[in-house]
């Protein structure tokens, strides 16, 4: 039985921001520490990462699953294929199929992005008095990573200027599917000053 | 020495803890500037509150006072706060299997990021934070 839901967003930052943070993967497991307790790359195949990652649901139950996540350049995020991790711990996962969706798009009339959040659970009909529980989980962590790279990209805004992509666009810096993002995005780059933190550091 | 060498606001030492990340401000209202006040025996590191990778807020950051190392709140870099130096990035070892993936990405350009460690004084129970070049 498939439960769906979705959670439409407005970010008050531009799509090239917002895409970049989600593309510069290194904080994942740093600034969302809260709910990510580990994380470690198990394959590779062009815009597909197998990911295995450890979380912390409601803030006290650690479980860690796998999963893989594609991106559809520029902005759109799937991630599906969720399994317990090791496999035959009972978990979630066993009984609840999981897929993830998010798109940032362009906001049609404001110089902000629209963040688009879909989840469809399939599950087994014994389970499916709880769907609203699990949506609500799923909805609170979804929420609480967001607000902490919307913290994140508004104090960069604060000092780099709004839309200053420069920093993800630098040649030494790691971000997801760098080369996707610099076909799409490079254009954007900025003369702003100070263009960076090491600058402002100085 | 002129009082401009200076921040405009010392520091008190009362109410400085040996144990955690002391936020405070030192410049006026035209150029607020936050620092981060950290407690090393009979010393005081002094940086920015403003990490020099993409500029998280050093203060929300994980203090070790054995290893005198800073670890960044937004993507964990370490740094020793003794020197500035970056001592390790973290995610080399997540990462590590992709980084030859991307052209747009050159590992050898990253920069030396670098905490510069703010020189002070200390007078009348008051650290005074000097501005211009670090110790
Ligand atoms: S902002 Fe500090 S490590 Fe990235
Ligand atoms: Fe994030």
């Amino acid at each position: 039985m498939k439960h769906r839901f979705r959670v439409v967003e407005e970010q008050d930052c531009t799509v090239a921001v917002a895409i970049g943070a989600y593309l510069d993967c290194e904080h994942y497991v740093h600034l969302h520490r809260s709910i990510m307790t580990k994380l470690s790359i198990d394959k590779v195949e062009g815009r597909k990462v197998t990911w295995r990652q450890g979380l912390r649901w409601l803030g006290f139950l650690k479980i860690t699953q796998t999963f893989v996540m594609e991106y559809f350049p520029p902005g759109h995020f799937k991630s599906y294929d969720m399994k317990a991790y090791p496999r035959w711990l009972p978990q979630f996962h066993h009984f609840v199929k999981t897929v993830m969706d998010v798109r940032y798009t362009k906001h049609p009339q404001r110089d902000a992005t629209v963040m688009t959040f879909d989840c469809e659970m399939d599950m087994p009909f014994f389970l499916w008095p709880f769907r609203n529980v699990f949506q609500g989980i799923v909805e609170k962590m979804h929420h609480l990573k967001d607000q902490e790279d919307l913290d994140m990209i508004h104090r960069r805004d604060k000092f780099f200027g709004r839309g200053n992509i420069n920093s993800y666009l630098a040649e030494g810096q790691f971000l997801l599917f760098k080369d996707d993002y610099v076909a799409h995005f490079a254009h954007e780059a900025q003369r702003a000053q100070p263009a960076t933190a090491a600058e402002l550091n100085a | 020495m002129s009082s401009s060498n200076f921040y405009p606001k010392p520091i008190p030492l009362d109410g400085l803890s040996p144990t955690a990340l002391n936020v405070r401000a030192i410049g006026d209202s035209e150029n607020p500037v936050d620092v981060v006040v950290v407690v090393d025996g009979g010393e005081y590191r002094i940086v920015r509150d403003l990490c020099p990778h993409m500029g998280a807020p050093l203060s929300q950051g994980k203090l070790c006072t054995e290893e005198r190392k800073l670890s960044c709140p937004w993507h964990g870099y370490e740094f020793n706060l003794a020197s500035g130096e970056l001592m390790h990035n973290p995610n080399d070892e997540i990462y590590g299997c992709m980084k030859t993936l991307y052209k747009s990405f050159n590992p050898a350009k990253t920069p030396k990021y670098r905490l510069r460690v703010l020189p002070y004084e200390v007078r009348g129970g008051e650290i005074h934070v000097r501005r211009g070049v670090s110790s």
